[in-house]
């Protein structure tokens, strides 16, 4: 199956979950970010341009979750999706931990591009308090959830990449 | 690539599709979610529940005394009440004044709650179908909770009070002070816009001013729970208690008579 086929597959079985299932493993208001963490793979797997691409999709289904108008995190994920493929592979390597510490990093990123644009749009907050109660524990349950979803995304698109060696 | 696909997100941004084919989407996406929310909502209900029985079941001899003492206390106010409520009628008649009807209600359940950390959000399990529609008062029996903002055929997204983008208009009960009260991003409650020589006291009831014809006047929001002065800001910084634990909502009542909204203005 193609590899597009295949992220389009795993984006819309992310949607659902964060529609459906994230909201009931919320802590407080604290949720992880499986569309990011499937946009960061994506672009961590694949490169720049297909995690841009992804993190448009991605963040697409994403604003149609909220109440406001389109386009901040389509923004975000875009951002964020070209920023993972810059990361290298190799630095990725076989560790379980290094792609859960990326995802990590790359929520941190997304939430203070969120909370940049959010700023520019005149709103006001205390970031000491939005970054230990929001940003740092939504960055760690993200990373967590991370740990578990990046090795099985990984074998499904490694073997679309085996098959692009043999063509 | 990576440009021009950053570059049409930038559009998107601004574009301000509000009415068109994004909104549209929305409302199908909402239509098409609510059944899943509600079927995990079905799933999952059953373990929440055992699991706050657990959590409740050493407290309830003490709850159950308490319960006694309010339960007195609450009939001793009902009769001063109902002699207040002849009182007032009867002095409104004197006075030609039109008595205020109560404002029509439809029930509702919450399926769902917020998908991101970043909005604070429910979604209920009634819709256009109940004759619910956008910017509703949605109440619980200890007070407000927020407004509808987007309705599908049999399910409603509601805009919680303490959502950064919320907002509503209040007046303390005791002093009669106007403010608003808005929401923020780490999810806490402010009370803004009150004028420098107000009077405030920390546990001041709070109840909505019926100013923007959204809330019916009089409905508790919550009661103040700090006030400090910040060197740099002519403001004071006022931290709202809410009535309703946004947390814990199951059922939640929809104020679908907008007329009703609008007499109490």
């Amino acid at each position: 199956m193609n590899v597009n086929v295949r992220f389009a597959l795993v984006l819309a079985v992310a949607f659902i979950c964060q529609a459906a299932v994230v909201p009931f493993i919320s802590i407080g208001p604290i949720k992880p970010d499986i569309i990011l963490i499937i946009v960061a793979s994506f672009g961590f797997l694949d490169g720049a341009a297909p995690g841009a691409v992804g993190g448009f999709l991605g963040g697409l289904l994403q604003d149609l979750l909220t109440i406001r108008g389109i386009g901040l995190e389509v923004l975000i994920k875009t951002i964020v999706g070209g920023f993972s493929g810059r990361v290298e592979r190799t630095i990725l390597g076989n560790s379980p931990i290094m792609p859960m510490l990326a995802i990590g990093g790359v929520s941190i990123v997304s939430q203070i591009l969120y909370i940049g644009l959010a700023f520019l749009t005149g709103e006001r907050m205390e970031l000491l308090t939005v970054m230990r109660e929001v940003v740092l524990p939504s960055a760690l349950y993200t990373a967590t959830v991370g740990f578990f979803i990046f090795p099985q995304l990984s074998k499904i698109l490694s073997a679309e990449r085996q098959d692009k060696v043999f063509r | 690539m990576a440009i021009i696909v950053a570059a049409l997100s930038v559009a998107l941004v601004y574009s301000g599709d509000r009415e068109g084919v994004v909104s549209q989407s929305q409302h199908l996406l909402l239509a098409a979610t609510a059944p899943l929310q509600k079927a995990v909502n079905v799933v999952i209900s059953p373990f929440k529940r055992v699991s706050q029985y657990t959590l409740v079941i050493g407290n309830l001899t003490n709850e159950n005394r308490r319960l006694k003492h309010d339960n007195i206390v609450l009939r001793q106010e009902v009769d001063h009440l109902k002699r207040y409520e002849a009182e007032n009628r009867r002095l409104q008649r004197l006075a030609g004044f039109r008595r205020e009807s109560q404002p029509k209600t439809v029930g509702a359940r919450v399926i769902s709650r917020s998908p991101t950390s970043w909005q604070s959000i429910v979604t209920i399990d009634v819709g256009s179908s109940a004759g619910v529609g956008e910017n509703m008062a949605v109440i619980t029996d200890k007070g407000l909770v927020g407004r509808t903002v987007r309705v599908a055929g049999s399910a409603a997204l509601v805009q919680l009070l303490d959502d950064r983008r919320s907002g509503v208009g209040v007046e303390i009960a005791r002093s009669g002070a106007t403010g608003i009260i808005e929401g923020s991003m780490e999810g806490r409650l402010k009370l803004r816009f009150l004028a420098a020589d107000a009077d405030v006291k920390v546990g001041d009831k709070l109840l909505t001013s019926g100013v923007g014809g959204v809330y019916p006047r009089g409905i508790a929001v919550g009661a103040v729970a700090g006030i400090a002065k910040t060197a740099y800001s002519l403001e004071k910084n006022i931290d709202v208690r809410p009535a309703v634990d946004y947390a814990r909502l199951s059922e939640v009542l929809v104020i679908n008579d907008s007329e009703a909204a609008r007499s109490k203005l």
